[in-house]
Formats: structure tokens, sequence, C-alpha cells
């Protein structure tokens, strides 16, 4: 009698063991979805679908293409005359952004000149041997609100000054754009080229 | 036995529906900012300008900025004085004063709206910044298809207020991959 009665109990009492063994075992065996196509904070050298598929550079060739310069201006530093040429830090200014890609914003090639500037800044040598000025219109602003006085014209040495400027071009044959990203510093008074680094990139979209 | 199998019913429920990865935006989330703020804080208690700083170098006095947000993300300003003031209360405040000879000031608009509030002319006629410490926030978004990509960068900066100098800029950076219906 007790027998009979505690069957079932104990069969329920099972089944319930493994019903909830099941719930837990299938939340647990779910794979979590792919990283680069459902979601979630990816690395940042990581593609994605949504790359693959966009005609235009991808976000991880920018992030290389800034190791690369900046690297490229570490290495090349004691081979630039101009820039032993001063007893004090050279100074450099952001110049302009030329983009002639038609499909690019510019402010994707801002995002590369900040990260070539944050790589550099990363660097005792380049410490050591530049600085980095704001612009001028910049300035004036900062100025403005916090101290109220104006910009001491005189605020960088013109013949020691580079302007980082940055051009972009691009080729587009049906599915395919080859790309062309320089940056150069350019002496602030002779406009003269003294140092660059440039990057090919071709994108093929099926889209 | 029923309440091991509501557990698990529970469980399976919420544990699975908050799966990680199944993000349908890639709007930055709290973690991110968490993160980012975290990130930046060690990389300016570790960088060159700060380490070299003794109580005998030329005292430095840092007004905050907020976020300048030039992503395509919406981040309220309180969120953009949030990622400034988190970063900000990371650092070791008074050791910066004694050790560093470095103090930060309130922001100035801040000041501003103290000022509107009907004090005293004196207030803060003694604030004098020497430094401005700010953040810009970037992206580069790709799409295809429901897929959207968000490839961000979150720079902090220090800068110099008589010549324009910046004396520190570090960034973090990260990607956010969506696929679904409401990624914009």
């Amino acid at each position: 009698m007790n027998c009979n009665s505690f069957r079932p109990r104990r069969m329920i009492g099972v089944g319930t063991i493994l019903l909830a063994g099941s719930m837990l075992a299938a939340c647990a065996s779910t794979p979590p979805p792919p990283r680069g196509s459902s979601g979630g904070r990816i690395p940042v050298e990581a593609s994605t679908p949504a790359e693959v598929n966009d005609p235009r550079i991808l976000p991880a060739d920018y992030l290389a293409f800034a190791d690369e310069a900046a690297q490229g201006l570490i290495i090349d530093l004691p081979e630039v005359p101009a820039f032993h040429d001063t007893a004090s830090r050279v100074t450099i200014l952001y110049g302009d952004i030329q983009n002639e890609t038609g499909i690019i914003s510019s402010t994707e090639f801002a995002f590369v000149r900040e990260k070539i500037k944050n790589n550099l800044m990363r660097s005792r040598t380049f410490n050591e041997n530049f600085r980095f000025l704001i612009s001028r219109a910049q300035l004036d602003e900062l100025r403005r609100r916090e101290v109220n006085t104006p910009t001491d014209p005189n605020r960088f040495d013109e013949q020691h000054t580079y302007l980082l400027n940055g051009t972009m071009y691009r080729i587009n044959r049906g599915n395919v754009n080859l790309y062309l990203v320089t940056f150069q510093l350019v002496n602030f008074t002779s406009g003269e080229v003294v140092w660059l680094r440039d990057y090919e990139s071709k994108q093929w979209s099926a889209g | 036995m029923f309440l091991l199998a509501g557990a698990g019913l529970a469980a399976w429920v919420t544990g699975c529906a908050s799966a990680p990865g199944g993000a349908s935006s890639t709007r930055l989330t709290v973690d991110d900012l968490r993160e980012i703020t975290a990130q930046m804080a060690a990389k300016l208690r570790d960088s060159d300008f700060l380490v070299s700083r003794t109580p005998e170098s030329e005292p430095i006095t840092v007004a905050i900025q907020r976020v300048t947000n030039m992503s395509s993300d919406l981040i309220p300003q309180s969120e953009q004085w949030w990622l400034m003031e988190r970063v900000r209360n990371s650092l070791p405040i008074i050791e910066l004063g004694k050790q560093r000879n470095l103090a930060f000031l309130i922001p100035a608009e801040r000041v501003e709206e103290l000022r509107q509030l009907g004090f005293e002319p004196g207030l803060m006629s003694e604030r004098r910044p020497t430094h401005v410490m700010d953040a810009v926030f970037r992206s580069v978004t790709r799409s295809g298809g429901a897929a959207r990509t968000d490839l961000y960068m979150c720079e902090y900066r220090i800068t110099g207020i008589d010549t324009g100098e910046l004396v520190w800029a570090d960034s973090f950076e990260f990607k956010r991959a969506a696929f679904g219906r409401s990624w914009d």
C-alpha cells in the first residue's frame, strides 16, 4: 500500500528533476550567438557581416594604418633633418583633410588622425621631440570659457611647426573600390612636405 | 521537488533570455560606459604625464569639461558629465595634490550656474585653470542588410590653455555589432 502510493510520487519527483535538469542543460548548452553578427562588444580587429557588405574601408584597416603611420614616424625621426634643426620640440598642428572619396565621411579620417596622434603621444621618444597643439580657434574658445583672455599670437615658432594633413582618394570600378589614404607633415611657412605615410585599401562589395 | 523545478524554469527563462551577444542595437551600454571610464582612468594614472610629476613640479590646475559627442550614438548631457566625473573620481585627489602638485577645479559651466544663484562677486574669483580635461567620442559605422557595426573611439585629453599643447591624450576603442530590426 505504502509502496504503491510512493511509486507515482517518486516518478513525479524524478520527472520533475529530469525536467528541471533538461531546462538547465538546455540553457547551459545553448551556444552563445556568433559574436560578430549578433551583437555585443567585440574586439576591434574582428570583422563583421556589416563591414564585409559595405563598400567603404574596413574599420580594422583604419586602426592598422594608424598604428603603422605612428610607428613609421618614430622610426623615420632620425632620418628627417628638419626635425633636428631646432633647440626646442617641433610643433604639430592639425591641417586639413581633403576627402575625395565621395562615399566616406571626413569624420572617419579625423578618427584615423586622432588615433595616429594618440599612438604617437604614448611614445616617450615622440614626446621628447614633438608636441601637438590644438587649433587657434579651439584655443580661443577654450580661453574665452575658462580664463576670458585672448590667445598669445606667438604661441609657437612658425619655422619649426608642421601641419598634419590628410588626403583621401577613391577609384571606383563597379563593385570594386580602391582607396588611397595619405597623411603628411607639411612645414607651416614653406609648405614643404617633410614626411608622409600612405595606405592603399581595396574593397569589393557584393551589394 | 516543485521548488527545484520552479527554480530551473526561472533560470531557463531569465538566464537564456539574457544570454550575452543577442544585441539588436549598437548603442553604448551601461557596461561600455563603465569600461570606458575604468580604462581611461587607468591610462591616465599610468601616463608619463602624471608619473613624471613630483611635489616640486610646476603646479597645475585642471578644469573638466563634458564629453563632446561626435559618435552616432546619443549621449545625454548628464551622461557626458558622468563620463568625465567618473574618470576624475577614480584618481586619488589628495595624493595628486601632495605628490603630483595637481588639483582639479570645478567646471566653468558649474561656476556659471552658481553665479546665477546670486552669490557675492568674490565667488570663484581665484579660480585659474592652467589645463582643461575633456573627451571626444567618435564612431565609424558600417551596415549591410540587417547587420550593423560601430567602431567607437573614446578619447580623453588634457590641454594646456596657455599655448594649447596637448599634454596627455589617450583613447579606448571597441566595436559593437548588432543584427536585427532596431539598430537605428
